[in-house]
Protein backbone atom coordinates (compact mmCIF):
# COMPACT_ATOMS: atom_id res chain seq x y z
CA UNK A 1 0.00 0.00 0.00
CA UNK A 2 1.40 3.13 -0.99
CA UNK A 3 1.66 5.82 1.47
CA UNK A 4 -0.59 8.34 0.13
CA UNK A 5 -2.80 5.31 0.43
CA UNK A 6 -2.46 5.26 3.90
CA UNK A 7 -2.57 8.49 4.75
CA UNK A 8 -5.92 8.93 2.88
CA UNK A 9 -7.38 6.69 5.41
CA UNK A 10 -6.62 8.63 7.94
CA UNK A 11 -7.37 11.97 6.59
CA UNK A 12 -11.32 11.79 7.85
CA UNK A 13 -10.04 10.59 11.41
CA UNK A 14 -7.30 13.60 11.57
CA UNK A 15 -10.09 16.15 10.02
CA UNK A 16 -12.95 15.12 12.28
CA UNK A 17 -10.03 15.67 15.30
CA UNK A 18 -10.49 11.89 16.61
CA UNK A 19 -6.72 11.39 15.26
CA UNK A 20 -3.33 13.27 14.85
CA UNK A 21 -0.98 13.51 12.19
CA UNK A 22 2.23 11.66 13.03
CA UNK A 23 5.88 13.26 12.00
CA UNK A 24 5.96 11.11 8.76
CA UNK A 25 2.43 11.87 8.00
CA UNK A 26 3.75 16.12 7.94
CA UNK A 27 6.26 14.90 6.00
CA UNK A 28 4.46 13.12 3.43
CA UNK A 29 2.04 15.95 3.25
CA UNK A 30 4.58 18.74 2.93
CA UNK A 31 6.04 16.88 -0.22
CA UNK A 32 2.82 15.48 -1.83
CA UNK A 33 0.47 17.95 -3.59
CA UNK A 34 -2.36 15.82 -4.09
CA UNK A 35 -2.24 14.35 -0.45
CA UNK A 36 -2.91 18.41 0.03
CA UNK A 37 -5.61 18.66 -1.91
CA UNK A 38 -7.37 15.72 -0.54
CA UNK A 39 -6.67 17.13 2.67
CA UNK A 40 -7.93 20.60 1.88
CA UNK A 41 -11.08 19.04 0.46
CA UNK A 42 -11.62 16.77 3.28
CA UNK A 43 -11.65 19.89 5.90
CA UNK A 44 -13.86 21.69 3.58
CA UNK A 45 -16.21 18.54 3.08
CA UNK A 46 -16.50 17.90 6.94
CA UNK A 47 -17.55 21.74 7.20
CA UNK A 48 -20.22 21.72 4.46
CA UNK A 49 -22.82 21.10 7.27
CA UNK A 50 -21.46 23.34 9.91
CA UNK A 51 -23.86 26.35 8.34
CA UNK A 52 -26.70 23.87 9.16
CA UNK A 53 -28.84 24.85 11.94
CA UNK A 54 -31.33 22.08 12.73
CA UNK A 55 -34.32 22.71 13.56
CA UNK A 56 -35.77 21.86 16.98
CA UNK A 57 -36.03 18.37 17.34
CA UNK A 58 -39.25 18.01 19.43
CA UNK A 59 -40.49 20.11 16.79
CA UNK A 60 -39.38 18.23 14.03
CA UNK A 61 -40.87 15.25 15.73
CA UNK A 62 -44.20 16.86 16.90
CA UNK A 63 -44.87 17.79 12.47
CA UNK A 64 -43.58 14.40 12.05
CA UNK A 65 -46.14 12.52 14.37
CA UNK A 66 -49.07 14.81 13.19
CA UNK A 67 -48.59 14.03 9.47
CA UNK A 68 -48.65 10.38 10.44
CA UNK A 69 -51.96 11.07 12.15
CA UNK A 70 -53.45 12.97 9.87
CA UNK A 71 -52.49 10.49 6.95
CA UNK A 72 -53.54 7.32 9.84
CA UNK A 73 -57.07 9.12 9.57
CA UNK A 74 -57.01 10.12 6.26
CA UNK A 75 -56.40 6.61 5.13
CA UNK A 76 -58.89 5.33 7.65
CA UNK A 77 -61.72 7.68 5.95
CA UNK A 78 -60.99 6.50 2.34
CA UNK A 79 -61.52 3.17 3.95
CA UNK A 80 -65.04 4.00 5.07
CA UNK A 81 -65.60 5.26 2.29
CA UNK A 82 -65.01 2.60 0.27
CA UNK A 83 -66.82 -0.15 2.45
CA UNK A 84 -69.62 2.16 2.43
CA UNK A 85 -69.61 2.38 -1.48
CA UNK A 86 -69.61 -1.54 -1.42
CA UNK A 87 -72.20 -2.20 0.94
CA UNK A 88 -74.45 0.44 -0.91
CA UNK A 89 -73.99 -1.35 -4.23
CA UNK A 90 -74.79 -4.90 -2.43
CA UNK A 91 -78.10 -2.99 -0.97
CA UNK A 92 -79.06 -1.66 -4.43
CA UNK A 93 -78.06 -4.89 -6.28
CA UNK A 94 -80.03 -7.11 -3.98
CA UNK A 95 -83.24 -4.39 -4.03
CA UNK A 96 -83.01 -4.81 -7.88
CA UNK A 97 -82.76 -8.35 -8.15
CA UNK A 98 -85.53 -9.20 -5.41
CA UNK A 99 -87.50 -6.71 -7.35
CA UNK A 100 -87.11 -8.47 -10.87
CA UNK A 101 -88.05 -12.14 -9.11
CA UNK A 102 -91.12 -10.46 -7.96
CA UNK A 103 -92.30 -9.40 -11.51
CA UNK A 104 -90.74 -12.34 -13.37
CA UNK A 105 -91.21 -15.30 -10.85
CA UNK A 106 -88.48 -17.74 -11.31
CA UNK A 107 -89.20 -20.77 -13.35
CA UNK A 108 -87.90 -24.36 -12.87
CA UNK A 109 -84.50 -24.22 -15.38
CA UNK A 110 -84.81 -26.84 -17.04
CA UNK A 111 -81.43 -29.01 -18.18
CA UNK A 112 -80.18 -27.70 -21.25
CA UNK A 113 -80.45 -30.13 -24.20
CA UNK A 114 -77.89 -31.64 -25.50
CA UNK A 115 -79.05 -31.61 -29.28
CA UNK A 116 -81.91 -30.65 -30.98
CA UNK A 117 -83.99 -33.44 -33.06
CA UNK A 118 -84.92 -31.56 -36.75
CA UNK A 119 -88.71 -31.12 -37.15
CA UNK A 120 -90.78 -34.19 -38.30
CA UNK A 121 -91.71 -34.37 -41.72
CA UNK A 122 -94.69 -36.42 -43.21
CA UNK A 123 -92.66 -38.84 -44.86
CA UNK A 124 -90.95 -40.11 -42.53
CA UNK A 125 -92.69 -40.26 -39.59
CA UNK A 126 -91.08 -40.04 -35.87
CA UNK A 127 -91.67 -42.35 -32.83
CA UNK A 128 -93.34 -39.89 -31.80
CA UNK A 129 -95.71 -40.15 -33.86
CA UNK A 130 -96.60 -43.48 -32.47
CA UNK A 131 -96.91 -43.00 -28.88
CA UNK A 132 -99.77 -43.16 -26.97
CA UNK A 133 -100.63 -39.67 -26.24
CA UNK A 134 -100.35 -38.07 -23.14
CA UNK A 135 -102.98 -38.30 -20.63
CA UNK A 136 -104.61 -35.19 -20.04
CA UNK A 137 -103.86 -34.45 -16.25
CA UNK A 138 -99.64 -35.01 -17.32
CA UNK A 139 -100.67 -32.45 -20.36
CA UNK A 140 -102.57 -30.29 -18.18
CA UNK A 141 -98.90 -29.67 -15.91
CA UNK A 142 -100.20 -32.16 -12.94
CA UNK A 143 -98.90 -35.12 -13.83
CA UNK A 144 -99.95 -37.71 -10.90
CA UNK A 145 -97.08 -40.07 -11.16
CA UNK A 146 -98.31 -42.67 -9.20
CA UNK A 147 -101.03 -43.90 -11.82
CA UNK A 148 -98.32 -44.31 -14.44
CA UNK A 149 -97.06 -47.01 -12.22
CA UNK A 150 -99.98 -48.99 -12.24
CA UNK A 151 -101.31 -51.39 -14.29
CA UNK A 152 -104.08 -51.78 -17.16
CA UNK A 153 -106.55 -53.96 -14.94
CA UNK A 154 -105.48 -51.90 -11.81
CA UNK A 155 -106.51 -48.12 -14.14
CA UNK A 156 -109.96 -49.84 -15.42
CA UNK A 157 -110.45 -51.66 -11.86
CA UNK A 158 -110.30 -47.64 -11.14
CA UNK A 159 -112.51 -46.73 -13.37
CA UNK A 160 -115.18 -49.25 -12.71
CA UNK A 161 -115.07 -47.75 -9.14
CA UNK A 162 -115.38 -44.22 -10.40
CA UNK A 163 -118.07 -45.36 -12.71
CA UNK A 164 -119.91 -47.29 -10.36
CA UNK A 165 -121.68 -44.22 -8.21
CA UNK A 166 -123.24 -42.83 -11.72
CA UNK A 167 -124.76 -46.80 -12.20
CA UNK A 168 -126.68 -47.13 -9.75
CA UNK A 169 -128.15 -43.47 -9.58
CA UNK A 170 -129.93 -45.06 -12.52
CA UNK A 171 -131.44 -47.46 -10.73
CA UNK A 172 -132.30 -45.16 -8.23
CA UNK A 173 -135.95 -45.40 -7.71
CA UNK A 174 -137.46 -42.23 -8.39
CA UNK A 175 -140.94 -41.18 -6.80
CA UNK A 176 -143.52 -41.31 -9.61
CA UNK A 177 -145.18 -38.67 -10.86
CA UNK A 178 -148.56 -40.63 -10.95
CA UNK A 179 -148.84 -40.62 -7.19
CA UNK A 180 -151.17 -39.18 -5.52
CA UNK A 181 -148.03 -37.30 -3.88
CA UNK A 182 -147.42 -35.86 -6.59
CA UNK A 183 -150.68 -34.32 -7.37
CA UNK A 184 -150.56 -32.43 -3.92
CA UNK A 185 -146.90 -30.94 -5.03
CA UNK A 186 -148.39 -29.85 -8.48
CA UNK A 187 -151.39 -28.22 -6.86
CA UNK A 188 -149.06 -26.38 -3.66
CA UNK A 189 -146.79 -25.21 -6.71
CA UNK A 190 -149.54 -23.56 -9.28
CA UNK A 191 -150.54 -22.08 -5.88
CA UNK A 192 -147.71 -20.40 -5.00
CA UNK A 193 -147.34 -19.11 -8.32
CA UNK A 194 -151.09 -17.88 -8.59
CA UNK B 1 -21.99 14.66 32.59
CA UNK B 2 -26.12 14.76 31.71
CA UNK B 3 -27.89 11.94 32.95
CA UNK B 4 -29.72 10.26 30.13
CA UNK B 5 -33.34 9.75 29.83
CA UNK B 6 -34.97 6.15 29.67
CA UNK B 7 -35.77 6.18 26.55
CA UNK B 8 -31.92 7.58 25.05
CA UNK B 9 -30.70 3.47 25.97
CA UNK B 10 -33.54 1.76 23.53
CA UNK B 11 -32.25 0.54 20.34
CA UNK B 12 -33.91 2.10 17.44
CA UNK B 13 -35.25 -1.61 16.51
CA UNK B 14 -36.88 -1.83 19.17
CA UNK B 15 -38.13 2.14 19.03
CA UNK B 16 -39.50 1.53 15.65
CA UNK B 17 -41.46 -2.16 16.67
CA UNK B 18 -42.95 0.18 19.18
CA UNK B 19 -44.15 2.76 17.43
CA UNK B 20 -45.53 -0.46 14.80
CA UNK B 21 -47.57 -1.54 17.69
CA UNK B 22 -49.10 2.12 18.13
CA UNK B 23 -46.31 3.88 20.19
CA UNK B 24 -46.08 7.45 18.71
CA UNK B 25 -43.61 8.16 21.09
CA UNK B 26 -41.82 6.06 19.85
CA UNK B 27 -41.13 7.57 16.34
CA UNK B 28 -41.10 11.12 17.86
CA UNK B 29 -38.00 9.62 20.08
CA UNK B 30 -36.49 8.35 16.77
CA UNK B 31 -37.29 11.79 15.09
CA UNK B 32 -35.25 12.95 18.05
CA UNK B 33 -32.38 10.90 17.83
CA UNK B 34 -31.71 11.34 13.94
CA UNK B 35 -33.08 14.28 12.73
CA UNK B 36 -30.05 16.41 13.19
CA UNK B 37 -28.20 14.28 11.47
CA UNK B 38 -30.49 13.36 8.45
CA UNK B 39 -30.27 17.30 8.21
CA UNK B 40 -26.87 17.74 8.03
CA UNK B 41 -26.21 14.69 5.66
CA UNK B 42 -29.31 16.29 3.15
CA UNK B 43 -27.41 19.79 3.74
CA UNK B 44 -24.22 18.32 2.79
CA UNK B 45 -25.48 16.65 -0.16
CA UNK B 46 -27.10 19.77 -1.67
CA UNK B 47 -30.63 19.82 -0.79
CA UNK B 48 -32.58 22.74 -0.80
CA UNK B 49 -35.67 23.18 1.77
CA UNK B 50 -33.87 20.44 3.97
CA UNK B 51 -36.41 20.73 7.10
CA UNK B 52 -38.94 19.92 4.48
CA UNK B 53 -36.92 17.09 3.44
CA UNK B 54 -36.49 15.60 6.60
CA UNK B 55 -40.02 15.09 7.63
CA UNK B 56 -40.97 13.94 4.82
CA UNK B 57 -38.05 11.03 5.28
CA UNK B 58 -39.58 10.22 8.32
CA UNK B 59 -43.05 10.32 7.44
CA UNK B 60 -41.90 7.66 4.71
CA UNK B 61 -39.98 5.58 6.97
CA UNK B 62 -42.64 5.34 9.33
CA UNK B 63 -45.41 4.73 6.64
CA UNK B 64 -43.15 2.03 5.58
CA UNK B 65 -41.21 0.75 8.63
CA UNK B 66 -41.97 -2.78 7.85
CA UNK B 67 -39.60 -2.53 5.08
CA UNK B 68 -36.82 -1.78 7.13
CA UNK B 69 -35.19 -5.14 8.22
CA UNK B 70 -32.53 -3.86 10.54
CA UNK B 71 -29.92 -5.18 8.35
CA UNK B 72 -28.80 -1.74 7.98
CA UNK B 73 -28.84 0.79 10.84
CA UNK B 74 -32.11 2.89 10.51
CA UNK B 75 -30.12 5.98 10.44
CA UNK B 76 -28.39 4.81 7.02
CA UNK B 77 -31.83 3.28 6.00
CA UNK B 78 -32.89 7.68 6.48
CA UNK B 79 -30.44 8.60 4.40
CA UNK B 80 -30.85 6.04 1.85
CA UNK B 81 -34.89 7.50 1.71
CA UNK B 82 -33.48 10.61 2.23
CA UNK B 83 -31.28 10.75 -0.83
CA UNK B 84 -33.96 8.84 -2.81
CA UNK B 85 -36.23 11.84 -2.36
CA UNK B 86 -33.40 14.38 -2.82
CA UNK B 87 -32.93 12.69 -6.10
CA UNK B 88 -36.61 12.73 -6.83
CA UNK B 89 -36.94 16.58 -5.82
CA UNK B 90 -34.11 17.35 -7.85
CA UNK B 91 -35.61 15.89 -10.92
CA UNK B 92 -38.99 17.45 -10.33
CA UNK B 93 -36.83 20.78 -10.12
CA UNK B 94 -35.18 19.44 -13.45
CA UNK B 95 -31.78 20.19 -12.02
CA UNK B 96 -32.60 23.51 -11.44
CA UNK B 97 -30.66 24.56 -7.93
CA UNK B 98 -30.77 27.62 -6.20
CA UNK B 99 -28.05 27.84 -3.10
CA UNK B 100 -29.38 30.63 -0.86
CA UNK B 101 -26.77 32.77 0.74
CA UNK B 102 -29.33 33.59 3.58
CA UNK B 103 -30.13 29.67 4.04
CA UNK B 104 -26.64 28.87 4.18
CA UNK B 105 -24.83 32.01 6.26
CA UNK B 106 -21.37 32.50 5.30
CA UNK B 107 -19.36 32.96 8.52
CA UNK B 108 -18.72 36.48 9.46
CA UNK B 109 -14.55 36.32 9.36
CA UNK B 110 -12.46 39.35 8.43
CA UNK B 111 -11.82 38.14 5.47
CA UNK B 112 -14.16 38.25 3.05
CA UNK B 113 -12.37 36.80 -0.17
CA UNK B 114 -11.67 33.93 1.68
CA UNK B 115 -15.08 33.51 2.70
CA UNK B 116 -16.21 33.97 -0.42
CA UNK B 117 -13.54 31.27 -1.86
CA UNK B 118 -14.55 28.89 0.87
CA UNK B 119 -18.24 29.51 -0.14
CA UNK B 120 -17.33 28.76 -4.00
CA UNK B 121 -15.55 25.42 -2.67
CA UNK B 122 -18.29 24.28 -0.46
CA UNK B 123 -20.34 24.63 -3.54
CA UNK B 124 -18.20 23.12 -5.47
CA UNK B 125 -18.07 19.79 -3.21
CA UNK B 126 -21.66 19.79 -2.80
CA UNK B 127 -21.80 20.00 -6.67
CA UNK B 128 -19.91 17.11 -6.92
CA UNK B 129 -21.68 15.39 -4.23
CA UNK B 130 -24.74 15.27 -6.56
CA UNK B 131 -23.08 13.92 -9.03
CA UNK B 132 -21.07 10.92 -7.45
CA UNK B 133 -23.50 7.28 -7.50
CA UNK B 134 -25.50 7.10 -4.66
CA UNK B 135 -23.01 4.78 -2.63
CA UNK B 136 -20.40 6.91 -3.03
CA UNK B 137 -22.11 9.43 -1.79
CA UNK B 138 -23.18 7.63 0.89
CA UNK B 139 -19.77 6.12 1.93
CA UNK B 140 -18.41 10.00 1.43
CA UNK B 141 -20.70 11.16 4.07
CA UNK B 142 -20.76 8.74 6.79
CA UNK B 143 -17.27 8.51 6.94
CA UNK B 144 -16.24 12.25 6.52
CA UNK B 145 -19.16 13.81 8.51
CA UNK B 146 -20.40 10.87 11.05
CA UNK B 147 -16.76 9.80 11.30
CA UNK B 148 -18.06 5.91 10.42
CA UNK B 149 -14.85 3.61 10.12
CA UNK B 150 -15.92 1.19 7.21
CA UNK B 151 -16.90 -1.59 9.36
CA UNK B 152 -19.78 0.67 10.51
CA UNK B 153 -20.16 1.71 6.66
CA UNK B 154 -20.83 -1.50 5.73
CA UNK B 155 -22.71 -2.62 8.45
CA UNK B 156 -25.37 0.25 7.73
CA UNK B 157 -25.21 0.35 3.54
CA UNK B 158 -25.37 -3.79 3.25
CA UNK B 159 -21.68 -3.80 2.15
CA UNK B 160 -18.54 -5.34 2.68
CA UNK B 161 -15.87 -3.12 4.52
CA UNK B 162 -13.58 -3.75 2.42
CA UNK B 163 -16.10 -2.39 -0.98
CA UNK B 164 -16.78 0.76 1.65
CA UNK B 165 -13.38 1.69 1.47
CA UNK B 166 -13.38 1.31 -2.43
CA UNK B 167 -16.09 3.25 -2.71
CA UNK B 168 -14.80 5.96 -0.81
CA UNK B 169 -11.68 6.13 -2.41
CA UNK B 170 -13.46 6.03 -5.50
CA UNK B 171 -15.62 9.33 -4.13
CA UNK B 172 -12.23 11.02 -3.16
CA UNK B 173 -10.90 10.72 -6.61
CA UNK B 174 -13.82 12.12 -8.19
CA UNK B 175 -14.39 15.09 -6.16
CA UNK B 176 -10.63 16.02 -6.36
CA UNK B 177 -11.64 16.24 -9.80
CA UNK B 178 -14.52 17.85 -9.97
CA UNK B 179 -13.52 20.48 -7.25
CA UNK B 180 -9.95 21.35 -9.04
Amino acid sequence: MTPCMLLSDRIPEVAAGRSRWTADDERHLAGCADCRAEWDLLRAAARLADSYRAPDPSATAAAVTQHLRTARSSHRGRRTVWVTAVLAAAVVAFVVWSGLGRDNPVRPVSPPAIAVAPPPTAAAPTPADHAPAAPSGATDGFPIPELDSLSTEALDSMLRVLDEPLARAAAWELPDVGDPGDQLLEQAITGREG
Amino acid sequence: MTARTPTETIPDAALAAAYRAGDERAAAELVRRHAAALGRFLYSSGASEVDDLVQETFFRAFRGLERWRGEASFRAWLFTIGSNLMRDDFRRRKGRHLVSLEDRDLPDRADPHADLAAAETAERIRSGLRRLPRLQREVFLLRVQEGSDYEQIAAALGTTPGAARVHYHHAVKRLKELVR
